[in-house]
């Protein structure tokens, strides 16, 4: 789309805060402000969200692998088998999730098992990976 | 919802309040507060017993179909009751309507102490920064002093029991049972953050009312700084007096984006205020621990947002805005208090 999505959602989100807003007061105010802040983070995510999915969902399935080569349990590789058949962000959120419960389900297996902490920290590389990339400018931390 | 007009509200108190007559409602205006609750304010005129005329401010606070937080009116109408007149300043309650077929959702009425100040960002202007230091040792001293009130002599009778002892576990499950029913997706370091949790838990020093929202922007303040009312008592509970104390040590209420607590003083001021005030000692291990927990109430919270507004049960902005804006800052914070960050 032209012009450029995240473009047109900045330029929105700063006519509602300096020409809409100043004209309002209390919970309209509120409201309006709420939307130009969710137009900057829409406009911050859109252009690296697929980007950003499919790299979790690659990292999360040679997460999940290793789980299953140190647990012998199939289930584990068996949840990261899906491949999407569309790069679509609905699709890519679907198979993430999924990943992501096996993950927690593969951490809580492992993670008080002394021979496999090189896995449990790898576990933690990734979800401190994938909170860096999930980063949201406009948040307090 | 059926929107809330002076007519409607008139008709009603007219009915509620039969020894005042010559009702007037005037100047309705919904507040910018909070996500968990609509809060309305207006005058009241009327002619009183005696037959004089009266005006008074009033907040009205409703209750949604769904909320990102499960209390309802007649748990914060009697959490305020019960700690008014006990040292904290809060707003008197007038009325409670529990019955939600007046207004499509019980409401409840308060005295509205006007001419003051609530909002957390304020603190960031130039003016204000002059003022921090007196607001923080007013808000963590208040805090404080809250945890000093002997519970005994307060009634509790509308929050569940608690020991010193179960207390933590308690509301652990409680939140996680929350977490759990407002499912928006899977949450791999909150989780690890509940195992981690479930592994130990502290005995409190003492049971206490707890806030349970004590925070900036959930109190109000005067031009000096003065700490004038605690507002939002809707989860208010018998508890561990730590759990207030880690809540205002959120990474997500750094409204200032640096290492200042709720935008007023770093964590070692606080917590010495709060020691001082309350007579009571925060062991580094048990508030680490309620720090933690806080982050699963917190991202319970902002995923029950996102569960309110996916579902349709909810869909004001700001459960949309406050799930986008804190899940993921959220995340981050416990990686810190994990030490994984």
């Amino acid at each position: 789309m032209k012009p450029d999505i995240p473009a047109v959602l900045e330029d929105v989100a700063r006519k509602l805060r300096e020409t809409i807003l100043p004209d309002l007061k209390g919970f309209q105010a509120n409201m309006v402000g709420m939307t130009a802040a969710m137009l900057d983070m829409t406009a911050e995510a859109w252009d690296g969200a697929a980007d950003r999915l499919v790299q979790e969902n690659t990292a999360l399935a040679a997460l999940l692998a290793q789980g299953s080569d140190l647990t012998g349990d199939a289930a584990f590789r068996n949840a990261a088998e899906e491949e999407p058949e569309n790069l679509k962000i609905s699709t890519l959120e679907r198979i993430n999730d999924q990943r992501r419960r096996a993950l927690i389900a593969l951490q809580a297996r492992i993670e008080t098992d002394e021979g496999a902490q090189a896995l449990n920290s790898a576990i933690w590389d990734e979800l401190r990976t994938s909170t860096e990339r999930r980063r949201v400018a406009l948040a307090n931390f | 919802m059926k929107p809330i007009s002076a007519d409607l509200l008139q008709t009603y108190l007219g009915h509620k309040l039969p020894q005042w007559t010559q009702l007037a409602v005037e100047n309705l205006f919904r507040l910018p507060l909070g996500a968990s609750r609509e809060t309305f304010r207006f005058d009241l005129s009327y002619v009183d017993e005696q037959g004089e005329s009266q005006r008074i401010g009033m907040i009205l606070r409703r209750d949604p179909p769904a909320s990102n937080v499960e209390s309802d009116r007649a748990h914060e109408f009697a959490a305020y009751q019960a700690i008014y007149g006990h040292g904290i300043p809060v707003p008197k309650m007038i009325l409670l309507e529990p019955d939600a077929s007046h207004f499509d959702g019980a409401i409840s009425l308060a005295e509205d102490l006007r001419g003051y100040h609530n909002s957390e960002y304020q603190f960031q202007d130039a003016a204000w920064a002059d003022r921090l230091p007196h607001i923080a040792r007013q808000m963590w001293s208040t805090m404080g002093r809250l945890a000093a009130v002997p519970v005994e002599r307060l009634d509790m009778g509308f929050t569940r029991p608690a020991t010193v002892e179960n207390t933590a576990a308690q509301e652990l499950a409680s939140w996680v049972d929350v977490l759990d029913r407002h499912d928006v997706g899977a949450e791999p370091i909150t989780r690890a953050a509940i195992r981690a949790l479930e592994r130990w838990q502290p005995t409190a020093q003492k049971l206490a009312m707890v806030h349970g929202d004590f925070r900036a922007g959930n109190f109000l303040y005067d031009d000096d700084g003065n700490l004038i009312a605690v507002l939002d008592w809707e989860m208010a509970h018998l508890g561990d007096p730590l759990e207030d104390l880690g809540w205002s040590l959120a990474r997500v209420f750094c409204f200032a984006k640096d290492d200042r607590y709720c935008g007023l003083a770093t964590r070692d001021r606080a917590v010495a205020i709060w020691e001082e005030a309350s007579g009571l000692t925060a062991d580094p291990r048990a508030l680490h621990w309620w720090e933690l927990f806080n982050c699963i109430k917190g991202q319970a919270i902002w995923n029950s947002c996102a569960h309110v507004w996916q579902s349709g049960q909810n869909r004001d902005v700001i459960q949309a805005y406050a799930a986008w804006w804190l899940r993921n800052a959220q995340d981050r914070a416990i990686l810190e208090l994990m030490d994984k960050l």
